[in-house]
């Protein structure tokens, strides 16, 4: 994929710096967590960026702040243009819908009690479009390769891929232009797994979006990534391009870490 | 039955009772661990891997019917039945013979006792051992499984330990009693790379030091072809490929097989995999003959009406397969 890198960035991190109050012992004393520190990133229009690093690193808190989850202690988030952290209420709610998680327990991220074309409508309905919600629908399911047939379906009659699918069509409906996906293939086998890279990879051709890939699986992020930060202890240690990385880490951690995912010995 | 095999599994069907029918969750499975060995059982989720290593512990819930015969040898060498056992009986069991870990490690440990006395109401509730020496035991059994910080370990509560060391502490655990076979259910999953191969290292270097047998259950077919001997291949409640790891990474004859390590082989070297086409079978839809026809290259009319017969390749590699793939 080939990103112009003097077109303006779509996400634009700066300085994020994200810390957790530990509530217990606020009132012996002021003990903070800090997740992450002074991190600074770009993703531009087009691209997958690709946060990887260890379990407990800070790569969810970045992910979470970037989605208006958790209030960053510092630092500024800059999407579109605009400050998420500045923006009103309402103009944040215009937002939102730009920006779709696709979360990693597939399992528990469809509601049980809802059929899949409550699941999927439910986004439209909120934005109050009821006229081509439908047709929405249906295109939905198309870019995803899933059978208008499952609409009627409650989660726990499809399978892990289909799921899987769904969430994915799900987060598509609003037409976002950023997609943050939180190891979108980490929890099941390589079989689904190699079809979800697929098809994030034709995705990301043919409806031009752009990923926050955030994964510790670096033969997922070799496929899909365009660009790479590897974190440790809240902290980007080492930044580059998915080739220049690979051939030249800079940093022994990140080279234990290609050891470890390419080649397990 | 073989002195070498330490758990022997014979015709196992697990059936689901439902309201009007029963749904088959397992079908004859065959299959014996030898003593020494780690097995690894590789298949997507919900084929049955999990509820199958639930049912040698009779962890299963009422509504889940076990049919068939496991035997199993105990440290003292008798050799025993498993499914004539009676819950006291299987209680007696967990643990002290069959060791294991979890998945979701976190939620198997009680969040408000510090990992100390968790250890130690363990290893105290064996009355072999002296009050005195329970220390020692502890120290030991920590240093074992790579947790050498140890008075943190034991004065943390378990949310407060890192998710490689938490992995490592329910380790600890479950070989408190000195079990003969320790059953591992997706143990390093949730692990990064490096957290997870130093797991898995781990696991095979106190397996030699005991001379444990593992079983090793895990979806990611690397992790399979590099630590264990033999490999059961699951799909759709069926065992459709088994045999000694060598032989199943040189000459994988299921397509099911094929396919998986093809996927594996070419995220390994960079290219994009060519995923299996179709979706995984459930449980509420099952498929007759072959589960894996509707996604099979080879599959013909034959593999739709019945389940492929056991075919043996060699002395220690058999598949189900009418039409296994060739070697090229």
């Amino acid at each position: 994929m080939s990103i112009n890198s003097d077109s303006k960035p779509l996400l634009k991190v700066d300085n994020l710096s994200v810390i957790y109050h530990n509530q217990a012992l606020t009132l012996i004393r002021n003990q903070v967590v800090k997740a992450v520190k002074n991190v600074s990133f770009t993703v531009f229009p087009g691209e997958c960026y690709a946060i990887v690093g260890e379990s407990g690193g800070g790569k969810t808190s970045i992910a979470h702040s970037i989605l208006g989850f958790i209030k960053p202690s510092d630092g500024t988030i800059i999407f579109d243009d605009c400050d998420i952290w500045q923006l009103s209420k309402n103009k944040l709610r215009q937002l939102r819908p730009l920006i779709q998680p696709v979360f990693q327990d597939y399992n528990n991220a469809l509601n049980p009690l809802m059929r899949i074309r409550e699941i999927l409508s439910e986004p439209l309905l909120i934005k109050g479009i009821r006229s081509d919600a439908n047709a929405q629908l249906q295109k939905s399911l198309e870019i995803v390769g899933l059978n208008p047939e499952i609409l009627t379906r409650y989660p726990n009659q499809l399978s892990g891929g289909q799921k899987q699918r769904v969430v994915l069509a799900r987060a598509l409906i609003m037409k976002p232009k950023l997609l943050i996906l939180d190891e979108p293939v980490s929890s099941q086998d390589i079989s689904i797994g190699a079809q979800i890279i697929n098809l994030l990879r034709h995705l990301q051709v043919t409806v031009g979006l752009s990923y926050l890939l955030i994964s510790h699986n670096l033969s997922v992020v070799r496929l899909l990534a365009d660009r790479i930060a590897i974190m440790q202890n809240g902290v980007i240690i080492e930044q580059n391009t998915v080739k220049q990385l690979f051939e030249n880490p800079a940093k022994p951690y990140t080279k234990n870490l290609i050891k470890a995912s390419i080649a397990p010995d | 039955m073989n002195l070498m095999h330490i758990l022997t599994l014979n015709k196992i069907n697990i059936k689901i009772r439902q309201l009007h029918k029963n749904a088959a969750v397992l079908k004859n499975i065959c299959f014996s661990l030898e003593k020494g060995e780690i097995l690894a059982i590789v298949g997507e989720s919900g084929s049955g891997k999990s509820t199958l290593c639930k049912s040698i512990l009779g962890l299963l819930p009422e509504n889940f019917q076990t049919d068939g015969e496991m035997s199993f040898s105990t440290k003292a060498g008798a050799s025993i039945r498993i499914t004539e056992f009676d819950q006291r009986s299987l209680i007696n069991l967990r643990g002290n013979e069959i060791g294991f870990v979890f998945q979701d490690t976190i939620s198997c440990l009680n969040p408000i006792l510090r990992c100390g006395n968790q250890l130690v109401d363990l290893i105290g509730a064996n009355s072999a051992i002296e009050k005195n020496n329970e220390k020692d035991r502890v120290y030991e059994l920590l240093h074992q499984v790579g947790l050498n910080d140890t008075n943190r370990i034991l004065s943390s509560y378990p949310h407060q330990l890192s998710g490689g060391m938490v992995q490592r502490f329910a380790l600890a655990l479950a070989l408190a009693k000195e079990p003969g076979i320790l059953i591992a259910d997706e143990p390093a999953a949730s692990l990064d790379p490096i957290s997870k191969n130093q797991y898995l290292k781990l696991l095979k270097q106190i397996k030699g030091d005991r001379g444990l047998s593992i079983i090793l259950i895990t979806h990611n077919v690397n992790d399979a072809l590099s630590f264990a001997e033999s490999i059961i291949v699951v799909y759709g409640g069926r065992i459709v490929e088994q045999g000694k790891t060598e032989a199943l990474k040189t000459a994988p004859a299921h397509p099911y097989t094929k396919g998986l390590l093809d996927i594996a082989s070419s995220m390994n070297n960079n290219t994009m995999p060519h995923p299996i086409p179709g979706d995984s079978p459930s449980l509420n839809r099952p498929v007759s003959g072959c589960p894996f026809h509707p996604r099979c290259f080879n599959a013909q009319e034959i593999c739709k009406a019945d389940f492929p017969r056991l075919t043996k390749l060699s002395a220690n590699h058999s598949i189900f397969c009418n039409f296994p793939v060739r070697k090229t």
